[in-house]
Order: C-alpha cells, then structure tokens, then sequence
C-alpha cells in the first residue's frame, strides 16, 4: 500500500493524478497518523472538503408544511368552530322581527325588564343607606 | 441539499467569511430554484450552481468594496489542542499565505480540484478558462506547496 502511495503522490506533485487516486491520497493520510507535513497537507484537503455550513439552508421552494395530525387537528377545530357559529347564527335568526311595531313591543318589554331591575337595586342600596345611618349612630 | 455544501464551501473560499458566505448561498439557491426549468438543457448542474455561486460572490464583492477579512474562519477547521491539531492549523496558516499569493482565479482553480474534486473541464467552464490554464494554474500551485513543504521538512519553518 506504502509503496502505491508514494507512486500517487509523485504523481500527485507531476500534476499526472485523476480525482480518483487524488480522493486515495487525501482519504489514506486522513486515517494515517503521520506527522509529515505532506501527510498534515492530505489531511487538511481532506478536512476541508467536509466542512459544513454554520447553518442549515432554507430550501427555497419548501413551503412551511405542518405535521401530518397538526394538519388534520387544524382541520378539525376548523370545522368544529365553523358548525358552532353557524348554530349561533341560526339562534340569532330566531329573534328577527321584520314587523317594527313588533320590534318596538320586544324593546319596550325589555326596557321595562331592565327598569324593573334596576328599580329593585335602587330599593337595595336604600336599605344599605338605612344600615350606614344605624352604624354611625351606634358608633357615636 | 448535499449540493448546497460544495456551495457554501466554494463560496466561503471567495469570501473568507462564514456568515457572509451563508447568506449569499441561501441567495445562489433562490437563483438556482427560479431557473429550475433550464435544468434539463444543463449538461453539468455541478458546474452550472458554480458558476451561479461564483457571479454571486463577485457581485457580493463588487456592492459591499470587500477586503478579505481574516484568517479566523480558516483557522476554525481545526479546534482542539491535540498535536495533530496545532500541526494541521501550521499547515492550514502557511498554506493560506501562499494561497493568497495567487490571482483570484488561481486560487478557485485550487480549491475546486483539491477540495470539491471537481474535473479540469468543469473548472474551465465556472471561470472561463481554457483547459491548459486550469492544468498550468493547478501544477505551478501545487510546485509552490511541494516547495514550501520540503522547507517544512527540512528546516521546520513554513516561511
């Protein structure tokens, strides 16, 4: 094998190599662990046809794709989300009232609902008023 | 993208920098991607990506006025303490100085023989040289490394 490497090399240095014998040189002093400097030459060549770039490369005609059951996961809530506002929509339809004296009757009654409401807190935050007096008398 | 090394490899020999040689391969490959419809016509994609890659760096070079950087990047190659790494990296600095001796071309033509194996033909084409000029570039650069070696060898100095 010795003896075959020297050949190489002399026709290494003659420029007389092809790729082939070239890659025996470069890949036999890789493994070899000569310190000659035309062994650390070889070893270098060869360390740098390996070298790898500080980052990976964006393929630039690979759309971001998710995986397979995020994909299907997506779909799923999509079409979960999309049947739960169709159904929310069809209950707003029920309270569509194309007559406006309808409609004025539904707000009155509504209005009044919430009068009435109101009216019961107002009663409330009197007896709260009532309460206060009472303390601060006795605190006195 | 196994071709996108050899890429980053070459153009990283043309502009001594790794993040600059980075950034101008993701720009070769988005070429390269929308010409994808002439590939078929291309004898040698190999050589085609090259040439590409080579047009870019240059560009590159031309819009930022750039000066070789350093050496740091090279020196990179090799880490650890071992003596078969400070060995390599004495190798790596000498051989760097002769490199940068040569004319640009002269310094491609090297790297694409002995790091990317690329054939004479191939690299004649990515610069535009004739076959003769890439065999005398290539056999008066390896006669300058075979001098310098045996001064290695005999003196135990690389310069």
């Amino acid at each position: 094998m010795e003896s075959r490497i020297k050949e190489i090399q002399e026709k290494y240095w003659a420029g007389e190599t092809t790729i082939e014998e070239e890659k025996i040189l470069k890949n036999y002093f890789s493994k070899n662990n000569s310190t000659d400097s035309e062994a650390g030459y070889f070893k270098h060549l060869k360390k740098a046809s390996v070298l790898k770039p500080p980052v990976e490369f964006k393929h630039p005609g690979r759309k971001f794709l998710l995986p397979k059951w995020m994909m299907a996961a997506a779909i799923f809530v999509g079409i979960m989300g999309g049947a739960y506002l169709f159904q929310q929509s069809q209950k707003q339809n029920e309270f569509l009232v194309d007559d406006p004296q309808k409609a004025f009757e539904i707000t009155r009654q509504a209005l009044m609902s919430i009068s009435s409401g109101m009216n019961k807190g107002t009663a409330y935050v009197d007896n709260l008023q009532k309460f206060e007096e009472a303390t601060q008398l006795i605190s006195k | 993208m196994p071709a996108s090394e050899k890429i980053y490899r070459y153009a990283f020999s043309i502009l001594k920098d790794s993040e600059t040689a980075a950034d101008v391969v993701q720009e070769c490959l988005m070429k390269i991607w929308d010409k994808r419809d002439k590939l078929p016509e291309i004898v040698s994609p190999d050589s085609w990506a090259m040439r590409i890659t080579r047009n870019q760096c240059y560009d590159w070079v031309k819009m930022n006025r750039y000066t070789l950087i350093s050496d740091k990047e090279l020196n990179t190659l090799d880490s650890g303490n071992t003596d078969d790494a400070i060995h390599a990296k004495d190798h790596l600095r000498w051989l760097d100085e002769i490199l940068k001796t040569l004319p640009e071309k002269h310094q491609e033509v090297f790297h694409l023989r002995e790091v990317e194996d690329m054939t004479y033909q191939d690299i004649a084409e990515i610069l535009g040289l004739s076959l003769g000029e890439v065999k005398i570039s290539l056999h008066r650069t390896r006669a300058k490394i075979r001098l310098m070696l045996q001064k290695i060898e005999d003196y135990g100095i690389a310069n």
